[in-house]
């Protein structure tokens, strides 16, 4: 096994059944992912991008293909992966540490055992003074930031995010972008994450797919080859705007003003 | 300034609406038997006090009894209704039955089935305060955040689990909702039952003054059953301040 095999697509097909009959989302679609790999899918809307993210989840059945971790094939849930939505999906009832602690409890750990592990976390993304606080407190960013220590705390090897920043303002936007490329580099984590902006799946991301539209199929493979670190100021480089263009004509963006 | 204004107006309103009915009566000369004037009502009240006392203790406990029916009965109908949606197609018509049926019509038939007894009246309390519960509790149980679901599912969270950290809790302020509803509906529902099946109670009161021509002694328990009704509802509301910190307080009602 190969290190770009942590995590083997392979011939996923979805297909809906609706009252207006089958509606496919996802065609054929094969990918690998190594293991701490960052990679970005993108695509227009309702190519399936997130129901890729449902599937390895294990929450959503496929109708056919398989996906492998580690040769193993996946069924039903999968423990080992921390989930980042759109939205923070954040209990109300729950002050901050314990929305952080949420897996811990559902997966029957003690959560006292992992209340440091919460705190780091927090404070990691820099909301430490908050871990009392209700989410209806905090702003969105914010709430986003618990969000992600929420899908850390069980130290799971793959993190899948669904748009996580697509909600929010363009600065906040910008600094979560910067404090991810972090955490993924301190956490060695893999990341798969759906987008709609392509200039956030060229910043973070070390290879992007192109999803088509529906049915989604892979159109794609970008290889993003900028030097990391990469800061605000690598989104002003020549080669990352190539980048970016090249994908707006993978998705026939690049004629519209 | 104008926050404060606005805050007293519906005072205001209310002891303008009492002067003008004080007036009403007193420049027209309205006799008390058509329509006593409040002090006329206030001095009732005070007149007997012991008598009246002992019949709003009767209904009162009518009220609370057959409320903490209606909210035990209404929350579990409302975990089964969630449960499951066979259950809750087959549940729910006849539950809506008992909500298009007028009670009134057939508390004269639980008396004849029951006797005029306790259990009788509080399952007419029970069948007029519990719906509002079950309607409102299983919509915050079916209500949730499906991408929470998804997270939860996510780690092979069980059905039992999912329904104990996320459906329960998240149907909390909804059940309050229904349960400030179904506080009023309580009372009224007292009242209905003591009209037919009692011998004491502010309902028996009401109905029995009415027929001796009484109206200040109807109006004197009216005026008794306002106040309970707004401070058992006001009492639902600090509970859910209380027990639910978390909510947010746009959410509430006034009065």
């Amino acid at each position: 096994m190969s290190a770009s095999q942590h995590l083997v697509f392979d011939a996923l097909d979805k297909i809906y059944e609706t009252s207006e009959g089958a509606l496919s989302a996802l065609a054929s679609v094969s990918f690998d992912v190594a293991r701490g790999e960052f990679v970005s899918i993108i695509g227009p809307s309702g190519c399936g991008k997130s129901t890729l993210l449902k599937i390895t989840l294990g929450v959503v059945p496929l109708s056919g293909g398989e996906i492998r971790i580690d040769g193993r094939v996946v069924e039903g849930p999968q423990v080992d992966i921390g989930m980042v939505f759109q939205t923070p999906a954040l209990p109300p009832w729950r002050r901050v540490l314990d929305n952080v602690l949420l897996p811990i409890e559902v997966l029957d750990k003690k959560p006292a055992d992992y209340k440091d592990k919460a705190r780091e976390l927090l404070a990691l993304v820099g909301i430490s003074e908050f871990e009392g606080s209700w989410p209806r407190e905090l702003s969105g960013g914010m709430q986003q930031r618990v969000a992600i220590c929420r899908a850390l705390i069980h130290d799971p090897g793959l993190m899948l995010m669904d748009e996580p920043f697509g909600a929010l303002d363009a600065m906040t936007r910008e600094n979560m972008q910067a404090e991810l490329m972090r955490i993924w580099e301190e956490a060695h984590k893999t990341i798969l994450f759906v987008t709609h902006s392509i200039d956030e799946a060229v910043l973070l991301s070390d290879r992007v797919i192109v999803l088509s539209p529906r049915p989604g199929r892979i159109v794609e493979e970008v290889t993003i080859e900028l030097a990391r670190p990469r800061t605000a100021a690598t989104r002003s480089r020549s080669d990352f705007q190539d980048y970016a263009l090249h994908l707006r004509q993978m998705l026939g963006l690049a004629e519209q003003v | 300034m104008l926050a404060r204004l606005n805050q007293l107006l519906p005072a205001f309103f209310l002891i303008g609406l009492l002067v003008f009915w004080e007036l009403a009566v007193q420049v027209l000369g309205i006799q008390d038997f058509l329509l006593p004037s409040p002090t006329a009502i206030i001095e009732k009240i005070f007149e007997i006090p012991g008598r009246l006392l002992v019949h709003t203790w009767a209904t009162l406990r009518e009220v609370l009894i057959g409320f903490g029916i209606a909210l035990f009965g209404g929350v579990f109908l409302a975990v089964i209704i969630s449960h499951s949606r066979t259950l809750s197609r087959t549940l729910y018509p006849v539950l809506v039955i008992t909500q298009v049926v007028p009670t009134i019509a057939i508390v004269p038939v639980l008396t004849i089935w029951l006797g005029p007894t306790d259990t009788s009246r509080l399952l007419v309390v029970f069948l007029i305060a519990f719906f509002p519960i079950v309607v409102n509790t299983t919509a915050g149980m079916l209500r949730v955040d499906e991408e929470l679901i998804d997270l939860i599912r996510g780690l092979n969270a069980s059905r039992w689990k999912i329904f104990t950290k996320i459906r329960l809790p998240n149907a909390l302020p909804y059940m309050f909702t229904g349960m400030r509803i179904s506080i009023a509906l309580s009372v009224i529902g007292a009242v209905v039952a003591e009209f037919v099946i009692a011998d004491r109670g502010l309902g028996y009161l009401v109905f029995s003054a009415t027929s001796n021509l009484d109206t200040v002694l109807v109006f004197a328990a009216v005026t008794l059953l306002a106040v309970m009704g707004i401070v058992l509802f006001r009492l639902v509301l600090l509970v859910q301040k209380l027990a639910l910190p978390w909510a947010a307080e746009s959410e509430e009602g006034e009065v």
